[in-house]
């Protein structure tokens, strides 16, 4: 009998309780913010300033960045033998519209980053043409082929705040992309 | 309860000047279980001279008072064919002692009904010693339940520290904060837990998979975190303590100030701070960068309480912010081979207390409702309520290159975690040897995140009853259980910018069972089968992207189901005046058991590729040892030796587990002087030896584990009194030898060296107003 009674007393306690859980529900429905940066498009554009050979471009396009899908474009650097391009790069955040243009950003703090060229089996040779002042940046360069060949330059920006000294060793690598160049 | 035992002598010794030279002194204190360091309940304490008698209360606390002042000799009878035991003391003044006494396991008979407080008699409860306490002061929760046999911890630098109980963590360790649940962001590894250990002077660990009491996560153990006893005496009260530790230059201070009142005798009240601050910490050849940190947390609590019903409520708030190691935050693989290839960080530090990006913010508030009706003296009804909220936020090294959203200063993310908990518990002895606890739960939970996407929001809702009783025969403890769980998950997400919503349902039973036998006047066995088991995380299920700091793209699978835990232990308790034995051995075997597998092929990205792990379930295998001896050698020098084995396989693929901490042996010494009965120096030295860890496959990590070490620690404690209050002071030194070593357990290992020696200085002030 005493049981009994101790059993309803649990359960008004509990309908009690329950009762009144219901208003302390966590907020409803949670509404994701998604305010994250994103650099998704790589573009370097090559400028014969002969104007013997024409102007090509290379893209990588990430639109919904890191994981998710699969790069909507990755393509290969081809360029002509025995000739020299101008090249320029710009970086772009196309998953907001408009497109956002993160050149800007890196050229009003160029103190703190470098574009590195790591050139393997292709026969060319790239030069930095710009300058922060005191080191190079790397967003200008000029690119001498010489004989047809097939091989890989990796085009890296690196973010060395504060520790910038025109090696490619220091700092956070943001872009790492791994072209396939021919010379052809 | 000890600084429940404090503050008791605290009062007494206050009012002695007035008192001496009548006949209405007070000799207080508290027989205590030598064995385990517990209360003993209804022991029979003499005063020869005078023939009085009393018995000690259910809580072990026994008072005799108009005592005039004179030499007597007091005599504990615990129970008939317990060794009594003796003490003479010239008592001159009101005095409190703490009376050892040997328990013998199979005197229980007479008293076993008048145990009022349920105990957990067939699981074995760890506590940490007064010297591993001391020993932890001033560190984190990890490095605190990390000194019991069993446990490791999983570190992030130095700041970051969580419990690994049996080789697991996260969300396998439940931590039971004041009787609830903590709940953080607890799956992710660098999320250590929110606990201030200032606060808790009750630390005691579960072993073995054991969901009934608690609810589901308990995988691997529980960790009960209990702050004092609120002690019901008119005036105002507290301590001081204060921390100095070289390496980082960290101090803090940490104060309790406690109180009750004259016309009001059943409240009582505790207020409770904590500041503390460290810099730069340093390895014994550089600089960590960035490892500078700092906390301030504190907590309320106020109980009122008659003979029928309790009522308690508390909050606590906890505030941390703390810098990354520099060196550690890896922008891609080419970075993070950079950083592997460097015999030392490419990147070193100064000396400073300034706190840098990546650094993680974190707050954390508690509040607890408590009530209980003692209904007769076999039920009592138990209603807990609790509030959390979790709000984490974490700053990349590199900020947007945006300037507009540069300029907000936002958190590169954050999550903010609401929980609400309901805890109802009805505790009961049906018949004369059968005791138990029947109770429902239930936990609404909300998360949201801001920023980068890691893990969605969500919300959850779990429900759990269960039943537990407790056979006591005559030298027999038999308990069984059972508990059943639901969890409905509801996740929010967008997928292709349309927010979509998933619900997960998982139920699941779980019991357990287990028998304790005392053996002759020395011995308890104790052989337990529990199960246990948890959802799958949000992360494990939802994750789907970079996750910084680990270069690695980490993706869940929304088809995982529950891991269910079957453990079973057994140990052994061997007790004498020479020696403390304690061997458990458990095998847990876990089928569904969550990992992340690599998997191929490596993920393009705008940085680079990155290699892919996908959560994964198998079944998996641990089973292990620990073990723990000491051995009074002479009356002053105790030796002994800690130890923890832990072997783990993914019975599915036969391979090893990852993450699995090296064997690990603690020799050690203790030497203790006692001066006079209140002057006690003790000093310690230890050696743990750490194996390198080589169960892995082959090519598994980015590198591989590095070598075992050995450490030399040692503290110097002495305890003394300073006006009749009685001061703790303290000089610990960790890594004496200033090695260079890296652990496998570090998630910088990578990176970077563990810290060199540390020396620390630690004071314990009690007082009165």
């Amino acid at each position: 009998m005493k049981n009994i009674k101790i059993l309803v007393a649990i359960a008004m306690c509990a309908s009690v309780v329950f009762a009144s859980c219901k208003k302390d529900d966590p907020a409803t429905p949670p509404t994701p913010k998604n305010e994250e940066e994103l650099i998704t498009t790589f573009k370097i554009t090559f400028i014969d300033p002969n104007g013997i050979n024409p102007s090509y471009a290379a893209f990588f396009s990430d639109i919904d960045g890191a994981g998710g899908n699969q790069p909507t474009a990755f393509d290969t650097i081809r360029l002509k033998p025995n000739s020299i391009y101008n090249a320029s790069i710009q970086f772009l955040n196309e998953s907001v519209s408009p497109t956002d243009t993160i050149t800007h950003e890196i050229l009003q703090e160029a103190v703190d980053h470098l574009i590195c060229f790591n050139i393997s089996g292709a026969n060319v040779s790239v030069q930095r043409t710009d300058s922060d002042g005191v080191f190079e940046i790397g967003l200008l360069s000029k690119w001498t082929t010489t004989n047809t060949s097939t091989g890989n330059v990796v085009i890296s920006l690196k973010h060395q705040p504060g520790i910038k000294n025109g090696n490619c060793d220091l700092g956070d690598t943001d872009i790492e992309l791994n072209f396939v160049t021919k010379i052809e | 309860m000890r600084k429940y035992l404090l503050i008791a002598f605290l009062w007494m010794s206050m009012n002695t000047i007035a008192q001496n030279n009548n006949c209405n002194l007070i000799f207080a204190g508290q027989v205590i279980d030598q064995h385990d360091s517990t209360a003993v309940p209804f022991a029979r304490i003499q005063i020869k001279e005078l023939n009085l008698n009393i018995l000690s209360d259910s809580t072990g606390r026994f008072k005799f008072s108009g005592i005039c002042p004179g030499e007597y000799t007091i005599v504990c009878l615990h129970h008939i064919g317990c060794e009594p035991v003796k003490i003479k003391r010239n008592i001159i003044s009101n005095s409190y002692e703490k009376v050892y006494i040997e328990f013998h396991f199979d005197e229980l008979e007479e008293v076993q009904v008048e145990y009022t407080v349920f105990k957990m008699s067939t699981l074995t409860v760890d506590k940490p010693s007064e010297l591993e306490k001391s020993f932890a002061i001033g560190k984190t929760l990890g490095e605190l339940v990390k000194q019991l046999p069993g446990v490791n911890t999983l570190n992030t630098g130095s700041n970051i520290s969580k419990p690994i109980i049996h080789g697991m963590h996260s969300n396998r360790v439940l931590i039971l904060n004041n009787g609830i649940r903590q709940e953080g962001q607890q799956w992710g590894s660098e999320h250590a837990p929110e606990i201030d250990p200032f606060l808790y002077s009750e630390v005691s660990l579960i072993k073995g998979a054991n969901a009934v009491r608690y609810g589901s996560d308990a995988i691997a153990g529980v960790i009960l975190l209990e702050p004092a006893k609120l002690f019901y005496k008119p005036g105002l009260r507290g301590q001081i303590q204060t921390t100095l530790f070289s390496n980082g230059r960290q101090g803090s201070v940490s104060t309790i100030l406690e109180g009750g009142f004259k016309k009001l005798s059943n409240f009582s009240w505790r207020a409770q701070g904590t500041f503390k601050e460290g810099g730069t910490l340093q390895t014994p050849n550089y600089y960590l960068k960035n490892t500078s940190i700092k906390e301030y947390n504190f907590s309320l609590n106020a109980k009122y309480e008659i003979k029928k019903c309790g009522v308690e409520v508390f909050y606590s708030q906890f505030n941390t912010d703390l810098g990354i190691f520099s060196g550690s935050h890896i922008g891609n693989l080419t970075d993070l081979n950079n950083a592997f290839n460097a015999s030392q960080p490419l990147e070193l530090g100064s000396f400073s207390y300034t706190i840098d990006k990546p650094r993680q913010q974190i707050n954390h508030d508690l509040f607890k409702a408590n009530l209980n009706f003692n209904l007769n003296s076999k039920n009592r009804l138990v209603f807990l309520y609790g509030r959390q909220q979790n709000l984490r936020k974490e700053y990349d090294r590199h900020t947007p290159y945006n300037d507009s959203i540069a300029a907000l200063g936002l958190p590169a993310f954050q999550l903010t975690l609401i929980t609400h908990s309901i805890d109802l518990k009805w505790e009961h002895q049906l018949l004369k040897n059968i005791k138990g606890e029947a109770g429902i739960s239930n936990q609404n939970q909300g998360n949201s995140y801001q920023g980068r996407f890691f893990v969605p929001n969500f919300k959850k809702n779990s429900t759990g009853i269960y039943l537990l009783e407790v056979l006591k025969l005559k030298s027999y403890e038999i308990e069984a259980g059972f508990r059943f769980d639901r969890t409905d998950l509801s996740v929010f997400i967008y997928e292709s910018k349309i927010l979509k919503n998933y619900q997960h349902q998982f139920q699941q039973f779980s019991g357990s069972t287990g028998i304790s036998k005392t053996i002759g006047h020395h011995w308890i066995a104790k052989l337990n089968f529990g199960s246990a088991w948890r959802p799958p995380s949000i992360n494990e299920l939802y994750s789907n992207g970079l996750h910084h700091g680990a270069a690695a793209i980490e993706i869940g699978d929304r088809n995982i189901k529950q891991e269910v835990a079957y453990n079973f232990q057994i140990g052994i308790n061997y007790k004498t005046k020479k020696w403390s034995i304690q061997a458990d051995a458990y095998h847990n075997q876990i089928n569904g058991f969550v990992y992340l597998k690599p998997s191929l092929p490596p993920v393009l990205t705008i940085k680079g590729a990155f290699p892919v792990f996908r959560y994964e379930q198998i079944d998996a295998r641990f089973s292990g040892m620990d073990l723990s001896a000491y051995f009074k050698l002479l009356k002053s020098f105790t030796v002994y030796a800690k130890g923890s084995f832990v072997r783990a396989s993914n019975q599915t693929n036969h391979t090893f587990v990852v993450g699995i901490p090296a064997d690990k042996i603690e020799p050690g010494i203790i030497y203790s002087y006692q001066f006079t009965n209140k002057n006690v120096l003790n000093i310690q030295f230890s050696a743990p030896m750490v194996r390198m860890q080589d169960r892995v496959e082959a090519n598994s990590d980015y590198v591989a584990p590095p070598k075992g070490y050995l450490l030399i620690n040692g503290q110097v404690t002495y305890s003394f009194l300073l006006k009749s209050q009685k001061v703790d002071l303290s000089v610990e030194v960790s890594n004496l030898t200033n090695q260079v070593y890296r652990d496998y357990l570090n998630r910088f290992r990578y990176f970077a060296d563990e810290v060199g020696r540390n020396i620390g200085f630690k004071l314990k002030i009690p007082f009165t107003i």
